[in-house]
């Protein structure tokens, strides 16, 4: 189940709010962070998590709440793991579902995420993955051609 | 009639709606079989709204577990013949061959769209793609992009609560959506529904949505289910965990309580049931194999990442058995060709529907429930499309009625009841459907009492359950989406019980202590229906293929 949302890492994106199938997050208009409204609701299918660009969330593996703390999950080391263990992640070797992504000016205007990259080493991931996430998915029509053979 | 009555309306016309959509096709249910079935229908010249109960791309069981999807090669006889007869003898006299050859074509076309269009299938080390398998977080949403480019409409967090009809037509659906609380109508020429099996919300991961929604649309509006005895599927989880992926156990020593070693299934089940206790180590993975493993399913390893602290390949953990139930199981809404229902203008796909010409009494495990999703979905989505031609832009002027026995969890046919708990109501349904003691292994005297308490709370949810009246918006959206979920697991298991005891042996998931052994007999299929009054029948299996009989 979802336990934490890490509030200093978290880009206010609400991405989890968008892409949650269960409802669990609301976003909070004064923090402007989301918050775990409806934990009980929660099916540990991990892809807020998978899909949170800043590595902000935290599913606990168990299906009843097991509550964590701050330290204690930075301790493990774990945050990002299953974001990048199942490819959403451009840098990373194996990487594919926003691979090439195509930053156009309009499609980040507005955003959230676009508003946070204002600069430094993670500007151009945020930039790219606000296009990612305003579009459902990256355009891949600029990929290389594959090679079509076909194989077990 | 109360006021509070009215909240959710009875007849649909437009002007009640916040929004208010005209469609050829309407698509109710976002995994892998909806999105093919909007894919299908808007890549053959229809107007195409899918809607799903949570986000289209996340939403489903498909998203959460990354499943093989099985397809033939299309000019390699060995590989056609070996996957059909691989399949047959486990199928207990109910799996077709040109059904499963047609399946699996299907899925071998859908891959190579999924290729053509950009879907990054996993690589070998020399650069050639490996179709057969769908990852878990990317495969939907890749769906999700190309429906968006074909011009599909896509309504999320916008669970359908009821099948509109025209002269006994599927014409659309009204509902909700959870998320705002508004209230939509979508008129269509044909509809089709791709929400899913159950598991009765046994807390394996992605399923809580999967609450036999469709089953009971499907049922209010007259289509009928084949082979729901099917359903005693469960997974192997680390003890509290909700990830039933079971590849890892095909490697493991499994124990119970007393440290005997006992088989995977039959063994690790009575275990269970009889000492209470099974134990498992990964003992039987190669250096190479470990790493293989960790790296194809990591999320079997986050229990062990994030909660226990062991190592699994030397060290013994818990393990413990869910539910999967027709998520996994074969039983599901009746289809014929082209993913055609009992009703006209009603189509279904995936795991929504019945899979036994498929897999017969058996599980439809990743690799043939994936691929009958998308191939169940094309049919789908091509056959409404057909359909729908018929009535043009009538569709958007036709007179629409709900059906006669509609309205279970959104009008109560007396007084809606403030006490009358949806949670408490789901309680009971679990405690009948999730224990191994009652619903892995059956017996006829427990099923008699089970349904008699099903029907029990069926009669109370059908008199007293809605959504909270006192409520505003999203809040109310949410209550009325429970109530009738609830409602849809109570129906549900009323169909399960009906069929689990009209067959009278033991077959593929369908257990009886009672009845033990096969009987050939009833190589028939187990047909049920009905919403207030559940009927059931038994159909003579046509075209079963004959190798599966010699089984």
């Amino acid at each position: 189940m979802i336990e934490l949302v890490l509030a200093d890492r978290c880009t206010g994106c609400a991405v989890c709010v968008e892409v949650c199938p269960t409802d669990v997050f609301e976003f909070d208009a004064v923090s402007r962070l989301p918050v775990v409204a409806r934990q009980e609701e929660c099916h540990t299918c991990f892809l807020c998590e998978a899909h949170c660009p800043a590595d902000a969330l935290f599913v606990g593996p168990l299906r009843t709440p097991h509550p964590v703390s701050r330290e204690e999950v930075l301790a493990l080391g774990v945050l990002g793991n299953f974001r990048r263990a199942v490819g959403f992640d451009r840098y990373e070797p194996g990487s594919y579902s926003y691979a090439e992504p195509e930053v156009r000016d309009e499609a980040t205007e507005g955003s959230a995420l676009a508003k946070r990259a204002t600069g430094g080493p993670d500007a151009a991931i945020y930039a790219a993955l606000a296009v990612a996430a305003q579009r459902g998915l990256v355009d891949v029509s600029r990929r290389k051609p594959i090679d079509r053979e076909v194989i077990f | 009639m109360s006021p509070s009555l009215l909240k959710f309306p009875h007849q649909p016309n437009s002007e009640e709606f916040d929004l208010s959509l005209v469609a050829d096709v309407l698509v109710i249910g976002g995994g892998p079989a909806g999105a093919w079935a909007g894919l299908a229908a808007a890549r053959a010249g229809s107007r195409v709204v899918v809607l799903d109960k949570g986000y289209l791309g996340t939403s489903g069981t498909q998203a959460a577990a990354g499943t093989v999807a099985y397809y033939i090669k299309p000019d390699d006889p060995i590989h056609r013949d070996g996957l059909i007869k691989a399949r047959l003898p486990i199928a207990f006299g109910f799996a077709e061959t040109a059904w499963i050859e047609k399946v699996y074509d299907q899925s071998f076309i859908n891959q190579d769209l999924m290729s053509r269009w950009g879907y990054a299938f996993p690589k070998t080390e020399d650069g050639r793609e490996r179709w057969g398998g769908m990852r878990a977080a990317d495969a939907v949403l890749f769906l999700r992009k190309q429906l968006l480019k074909e011009g599909a409409t896509i309504l999320d967090h916008s669970p359908a609560l009821e099948l509109l009809l025209s002269d006994g037509v599927a014409a659309g659906a009204t509902g909700i959506n959870r998320k705002t609380g508004q209230r939509w109508i979508v008129r269509a020429g044909a509809v089709v529904l791709a929400t899913g099996g159950t598991a009765f919300r046994s807390g394996i991961a992605g399923g809580n949505n999967n609450t036999g929604d469709g089953y009971l649309l499907a049922a209010e509006a007259g289509a009928q289910f084949s082979g729901l005895e099917f359903s005693g599927q469960y997974g192997i989880v680390p003890k509290g965990s909700a990830c039933s992926k079971t590849a890892v156990y095909g490697s493991a020593t499994m124990t119970d309580a007393h440290g005997n070693e006992v088989g995977r299934g039959k063994g690790t089940t009575v275990a269970e049931i009889q000492s209470g206790h099974v134990y498992c180590k990964l003992d039987k993975y190669d250096e190479l194999g470990r790493e293989k493993i960790q790296r194809a399913q990591p999320m079997t390893f986050q229990y062990f990442d994030r909660y226990l602290h062991i190592d699994p390949f030397t060290q013994n953990y818990e393990v413990e058995h869910i539910l999967e139930g027709t998520i996994r199981a074969s039983g599901g809404i009746e289809v014929g060709e082209g993913a055609s229902t009992t009703v006209p203008g009603l189509f279904a796909a995936g795991d929504t529907t019945s899979r036994e010409k498929l897999v017969g009494a058996n599980q439809s495990g990743a690799g043939p429930a994936t691929a009958w999703a998308l191939a169940s979905g094309s049919w789908a989505g091509h056959s409404a499309t057909l359909f729908a031609r018929r009535f043009g832009k009538a569709v958007a002027t036709r007179r629409l009625s709900v059906a006669t026995e509609s309205g279970a969890g959104l009008r109560p046919t007396e007084r809606y009841r403030a006490d009358l708990d949806a949670n408490a109501l789901i309680t009971g349904v679990q405690e009948e459907t999730l224990p191994l003691a009652k619903f892995y292994r059956r017996d006829g005297q427990v099923m008699e009492a089970s349904l008699a308490k099903m029907n029990g709370l069926w009669g109370q949810a059908r008199a007293s359950l809605s959504g909270d009246p006192s409520l505003q918006g999203a809040a109310y959206a949410r209550s009325l989406v429970r109530a009738r979920e609830t409602a849809s697991m109570i129906a549900t298991a009323r169909w399960i019980f009906t069929s689990a005891i009209e067959r009278k042996e033991s077959r593929g998931l369908h257990r009886r202590s009672d009845f033990p052994v096969l009987v050939e007999a009833q190589t028939s299929h187990v047909v049920v229906g009905g919403v207030d009054q559940v009927w059931v029948k038994r159909t003579p299996v046509l075209n079963a293929s004959l190798e599966a009989k010699a089984s």
